[in-house]
């Protein structure tokens, strides 16, 4: 049985999920009430509010969803892998390694961006870019190697992706790919939903499937496999879902960074920091945060609209810097 | 119950492991002692394992070669050195761990994982530190716990490696005493200690390893005794007797004895 407190959790998770997607449905150029909002979700009321509401802003509200979770949803395991707090997918490069992906397949014409093509290019770039990662740093690499590591790969990726801009055939290409690197959910339909969610649902469920045996490899890989657990197949399994889950969400939406190390952070203290609990309200969590910060853009007055992953930046590298910080004071106490 | 034959450790092409031939019954509380490299460290990851073996090693009337993960897991119960914990997780949790072979672990429990793990809890003495996070404890604390970790298991054999190295006296005594019924309860326990007195005191059998291989094995009074001591370890011990056990202080080193 799951801890009551999970439960609790959850359920307030979901409640607020609920309410941000309600409110997500509400905004946009056409100023739209509560009642209208869900009566359009359902196809009660004036069919152009019906229109907008399913075509346009639903699209978006379930891209937001999925993305979030599968963000924070590779953090929670990334980090249960590697037993390092600071092992979420975007400070281990993979999204940027995926952005490279999707960009060439774009720059060479190989993939547009409406085709099934673009995530397996961004999921077969992550893929690599997080073997690369292991196989630099170690599974049990301690902070700094995998920060060195990560930081390797985030730049080789980085430069990987100004040299397909500086090769880019036209200043349009240029600006379309510029502008999809920042990250946004801005005009997505139902044929991006269609793109990502194969991928996405099968990277969760294998995420969701290996988590409980994170919980015996946080006493040391000695205790994980003397408890039963394979982890040379758990590592496999990982790597595969984080790389699959990210590379399709980087593709449809650009890359959306900080989420996968923000909310597994939060959620952690609240499930006992068993890594195993941490999974299922992160997902929840994650879902919650980039719902928000689509609201947020959207929200905010500007001659055109905030990408959403300037948002999601802009808050995790405030936290980022208060981890930093905490670390070091739990050094200080230590010593 | 163990059987080995002929095990044989080889890692990063040394010898580690030299054809280990072990024989143990249900209910025995065997001592693995050793120098510092010797091997007995070895001999518990292959028995677990956590090492590989060339040879057989039959768990429980088993070929350990055909037995799953799981089942392996349910039958040996590894306590390493080192007590590892990343993240602060509560110690009733971190016992819980010892339920997954069974199925269970933290947040999922089944029948008689409560049980196990308050039994365990109870037997180390670390009740009170439950609801603790296992990162804040003292070191003698968390070693506690994490033996509370393997027994939590209830396995038929319990394999420790230095279960008392940060230990206070009490505890020492305690945890052996713990060992000891544990071995009584008809578990099979092998732990590797360095305090030859309290291997004497507490173990019904010594295992001597020396350069990969057995070089003793039997009841302490037989096997500690003073060519032994000095063939390999290297010191001359104090030697004395108290309610018919050895006690062994160790005096000289050979080198001391050269001078």
């Amino acid at each position: 049985m799951p801890d009551a407190r999970d439960i609790r959790l959850t359920a307030g998770l979901c409640a607020l999920g609920l309410a941000l997607a309600i409110l997500s449905l509400r905004l946009g150029p056409v100023g739209l009430s509560w009642g209208q909002s869900i009566g359009g979700l359902f196809g009660v009321g004036d069919p152009i509010d019906v229109l907008i509401v399913r075509e346009l802003r639903l699209p978006r509200t379930l891209l937001a969803i999925m993305i979030g979770a599968m963000l924070a949803l590779s953090g929670a395991a990334l980090q249960g892998l590697m037993r390092n707090p600071l092992a979420a997918p975007d400070i281990l490069g993979a999204p940027g390694a995926a952005a490279f992906g999707a960009v060439l397949g774009i720059a060479t014409g190989l993939a547009d961006a409406l085709s099934f093509t673009l995530p397996l290019a961004a999921i077969g770039m992550a893929l690599i870019s997080v073997a690369a990662l292991m196989g630099l740093a170690g599974r049990q690499a301690n902070i700094v190697t995998l920060l060195l590591a990560g930081l390797a790969l985030s730049s080789l990726f980085g430069a990987l992706i100004s040299l397909t801009l500086n090769l880019a055939p036209s200043l349009y290409a240029t600006l379309e790919i510029t502008f999809w690197l920042l990250g946004s959910l801005e005009d997505r339909s139902f044929r991006h939903v269609s793109i990502a969610a194969p991928f996405v649902a099968v990277a969760a469920w294998i995420l969701l499937a290996t988590r409980h045996q994170l919980t015996a490899l946080s006493l040391g890989e000695d205790v994980a496999t003397s408890s039963g657990i394979d982890l040379q197949r758990l590592s496999r399994m990982t790597l595969f879902g984080v790389a699959a889950g990210v590379g399709a969400c980087v593709a449809v939406a650009g890359a959306i960074g900080f989420v996968g190390l923000v909310v597994p952070h939060l959620i952690r203290p609240l499930v006992g920091h068993d890594p195993a609990r941490v999974h299922v309200p992160a997902m929840i969590a994650g879902a919650d945060l980039l719902l928000a910060a689509d609201c947020i853009v959207r929200l905010i007055p500007a001659n055109t609209e905030l990408h959403i992953g300037v948002v999601t930046s802009l808050i995790g590298v405030p936290f980022f810097i208060a981890l930093v910080v905490d670390r070091r004071r739990q050094a200080e106490v230590a010593a | 119950m163990i059987e080995l034959d002929d095990v044989s450790v080889r890692l990063a092409g040394r010898i580690v492991l030299d054809r280990v031939s072990l024989r143990s019954s249900k209910g025995e509380l065997i001592a693995v002692i050793g120098p510092n490299g010797a091997g007995k460290t070895t001999l518990l990851r292959a028995i677990a394992g956590l090492a590989p073996a060339d040879g057989r090693i039959q768990l429980a009337g088993q070929d350990a070669r055909e037995m799953s993960g799981t089942t392996r897991a349910r039958t040996v119960a590894y306590l390493p050195q080192g007590n590892i914990a990343d993240w602060p997780i509560s110690v009733r949790d971190v016992v819980a761990i010892g339920r997954i072979p069974h199925g269970g672990g933290p947040g999922r429990e089944r029948e008689g994982d409560a049980a196990a793990v308050a039994t365990a809890l109870a037997a180390t003495d670390a009740v009170h530190l439950a609801e603790r996070p296992i990162t804040e404890l003292s070191s003698g604390e968390r070693a506690r716990v994490m033996l509370a970790r393997a027994l939590a298991v209830q396995a038929t054999i319990l394999l420790a490696d230095e279960p008392i190295a940060a230990l206070d006296p009490a505890h020492q005594l305690g945890v052996l005493a713990l060992l000891e019924r544990t071995a009584a309860s008809g578990t099979t326990v092998l732990a590797v200690l360095h305090d030859l007195t309290l291997a004497a005191r507490f173990a019904s059998r010594i295992v001597v390893i020396d350069d990969g291989r057995i070089v003793a094995d039997g009841p302490p009074q037989k096997v500690l005794d003073e060519a032994l001591l000095g063939r390999v370890f290297g010191v001359r011990a104090l030697h004395l007797q108290h309610d018919g056990k050895p006690v062994l202080v160790p005096w000289l080193t050979q080198a001391d004895l050269r001078r």
